[in-house]
């Protein structure tokens, strides 16, 4: 294979092109520049001049790759708008995640209380099947996002940004701790989540939740796995794309 | 290297290659000398720019592809769909209406000069 074809495929791969439109690129435009070469060689030109003239012909390739990465971003809606792809939808996952978990939370709660069980309205219970829901709901969001931001690809910089969101999301809203109220959790255990104290605050002005502990601080509670998880995730994403450009690479 | 024609490809491209291909299936070399040849050289360009165009084309459905393989080669031929046609329609009278408004002011401009 020529070394301008090789050099384009390379800057395509770097560029996070679907491997799909690299093959079918590259193919034609093999075609093309056989084609040309072979009416430059009618024309009396060796193969060596006839091939050069025939690159020259087919243009610049970074303008070509230009042009490629342009048409791939503007068929998709999250190609069209970048600045909702990296920075809205993660962000909306880190905020709207929590008030559906709150909703969800209060119904349970409410279940016990009609069950008999003493407990507050607001002291919430958590089954396995609602972490099931949360970190099922966290993980189809992640890697959906992951594969948004991998097909759309702008730079590590803005990969790691809109990565970060959601990795904080995950490491910070460990969901069970962030509703539990200080008087039902050990004091100094640090189970209080980030969002304890403005919950606290709030529903402190509604409804008495009993005596505050005396070393009442809103502490982290931070769940490492699931600020990981956008970081693996997107990894993977990566690794199994290259995977497959080398084996592209090497069938070639 | 070939540089690129700026005016080229401000829509014109998907103008261009809907109408060579409203008149029969071509592939990417043949579109490439279709335009060349009838537009007498004075549209400038890379001719591996149209890949962009026709794959572009192809998503959006104005388009329709089927590969082949020749001498070895992968070929892709490509033909206009109804959408692509409803599309060239749309796409030429645009193009009549500010070609008019162009030929308008440059007239204007010639008979004042």
């Amino acid at each position: 294979m020529h070394k301008y074809f090789k050099e384009l495929r390379t800057l395509l791969i770097r560029n996070y092109v679907p491997l799909s439109t690299i093959r079918k690129t590259i193919a034609e435009l093999r075609d093309h520049a056989e084609e040309l070469i072979q009416s430059y060689k009618n024309e009396g030109h060796p193969r060596e001049i006839a091939e050069n003239l025939a690159i020259e012909k087919l243009g610049e390739k970074e303008i070509i790759v230009e042009r490629l990465i342009a048409e791939n971003r503007n068929s998709h809606f999250a190609g069209r708008h970048p600045i909702f792809n990296f920075l809205i939808l993660p962000f909306a996952l880190m905020t709207l995640i929590p008030p559906i978990i709150m909703v969800l939370s209060l119904f349970i709660s409410l279940g016990l209380i009609l069950s008999g069980k003493p407990i507050s309205p607001i002291v919430l219970g958590f089954t396995g099947i609602e972490y099931f829901c949360i970190y099922g709901l966290f993980l189809l969001i992640t890697i959906r996002v992951c594969f948004l931001i991998l097909n759309n690809f702008r730079g590590i910089r803005w990969v790691l940004y809109s990565i970060s969101i959601m990795a904080l999301n995950g490491l910070f809203f460990y969901w069970k701790t962030s509703l539990v109220l200080p008087s039902d959790t050990e004091s100094g255990s640090g189970q209080y989540g980030i969002f304890n104290y403005g919950y606290y605050l709030i529903i402190n002005k509604f409804y008495s939740i009993g005596p505050i502990p005396a070393d009442f601080s809103p502490n982290f509670s931070p769940n490492l796995y699931m600020g990981m998880t956008p970081f693996i995730i997107f990894i993977i994403f990566a690794l199994w794309y290259q995977l497959q450009a080398r084996k592209m690479l090497e069938t070639d | 290297m070939k540089k690129t024609n700026p005016d080229y490809q401000n829509g014109v491209p998907e103008l261009v290659i809907l109408k060579i291909l409203s008149r029969s299936e071509m592939y990417g070399y043949e579109i490439a000398r279709v335009i060349i040849t009838q537009s007498a050289s004075h549209l400038s360009y890379g001719e591996g720019c149209i890949y962009p165009t026709l794959h572009s084309l192809q998503r959006k459905g104005h388009l329709s592809s089927r590969r082949e393989k020749v001498n070895g080669r992968e070929r892709y031929y490509y033909k206009i769909t109804a959408k692509g046609k409803k599309r060239l329609i749309a796409l030429s009278n645009e193009w009549e209406r500010i070609s008019q408004g162009v030929n308008l002011i440059l007239e204007n401009k010639l008979s004042h000069a």
